[in-house]
């Protein structure tokens, strides 16, 4: 007996339990945003993130960029306030991946942990990005400079991450290819610019 | 049997309650671990404990913002939509290539 893997919708796909010829009870539906358990374990699923996160962002605040503790968790809670609003702005803006049910295996693990640091760091640049007017605004000019710096800074990481992912997803022939190619351009590019610019200047030209 | 439409609404009002459950459970966590801290810190260790207060305070911060979202998701049917997809997709497992094999 074959199994059909293709389907127009998702609401078309069996439940895991007809495909696998088991009855329902052995493989009851997941529980859904209307139940409970859903909820509470939604909360408790992000709470220990978010410790970490705010473990993170207030010692850093306190201990690096000198901010009073009575003030920290203001000046913390900005940025978290912009990230959270900047996912639920991309949940609601970006499509839904899951309009036809997952028929691929997962992708290897380094582009997985590559992919979630990438995601990590665009929140956090875009966070700090809209915290930086907020901060002007409460009339800490300083904390909306440095809050720009670490933008750029996540921003950069989260470009790294990208080529990192990228690689991570090729053959190691390829790879070395890449690599090589890639480093060869790299040394050549400086030689490139000063040809371009010095071209009239060059004493080989007789001054043309 | 309520049907339809005053079935969709009680439904909803059952997801929000639902909801208000939960963020009063966190919200009792939360001032349970300030009370904790302050009843076993002894309190001329003031610094610490007020960074630790922050930390507790922005941790939850984001469960409160996210249990806010669902209950506006909740009573607006194009975020509820968007966020979890039409009624018949809530809840399925569906079979992926693996577990096919």
């Amino acid at each position: 007996m074959t199994t059909k893997t293709e389907f127009n919708t998702v609401a078309d796909a069996p439940d895991i339990a007809t495909v696998k010829g088991r009855s329902s009870e052995d493989c009851p539906r997941l529980p859904g945003p209307d139940s409970f358990s859903f909820v509470v374990g939604k909360g408790f699923g992000i709470l220990p993130f978010s410790l970490v996160i705010s473990a993170i962002a207030c010692t850093a605040a306190h201990y690096i960029f000198g901010i009073p503790l009575n003030q920290v968790a203001v000046v913390v809670s900005v940025p978290f306030i912009m990230g959270f609003a900047f996912t639920r702005i991309l949940v609601l803006v970006t499509p839904r991946v899951s309009e036809r049910p997952r028929t691929q295996n997962v992708p290897p693990l380094p582009f997985r942990v590559t992919a979630t640091l990438v995601a990590l760091f665009t929140v956090g640049t875009f966070a700090m990005l809209a915290s930086s007017p907020v901060y002007y605004w409460l009339g800490r000019q300083k904390l909306a400079s440095s809050a720009l710096k670490v933008a750029a800074l996540g921003g950069v990481t989260a470009v790294f991450f990208v080529v990192l992912a990228v690689l991570s997803l090729m053959e190691a022939k390829d790879l070395e290819e890449v690599l090589i190619v890639g480093f060869w351009r790299l040394w050549l590019f400086p030689r490139t610019c000063l040809h371009r610019f010095m071209l009239f200047s060059h004493p080989t030209k007789n001054g043309l | 049997m309520v049907q339809g439409e005053d079935r969709a609404f009680w439904v909803r009002v059952r997801s929000a309650l639902y909801r208000t459950v939960a963020a009063l459970i966190f919200v009792g966590m939360h001032k349970c671990l300030i009370l904790a801290l302050k009843w076993t810190v002894p309190s001329n260790m003031g610094d610490p404990l007020l960074l630790v207060e922050d930390i507790l305070f922005c941790g939850f911060l984001i469960v409160y913002l996210y249990l806010a979202f669902d209950m506006v998701a909740v009573f607006i049917p194009g975020i509820r939509r968007r966020a979890y997809g039409p009624n018949e997709q809530r809840g399925v497992l569906v079979p992926t290539e693996q577990e096919e094999r």
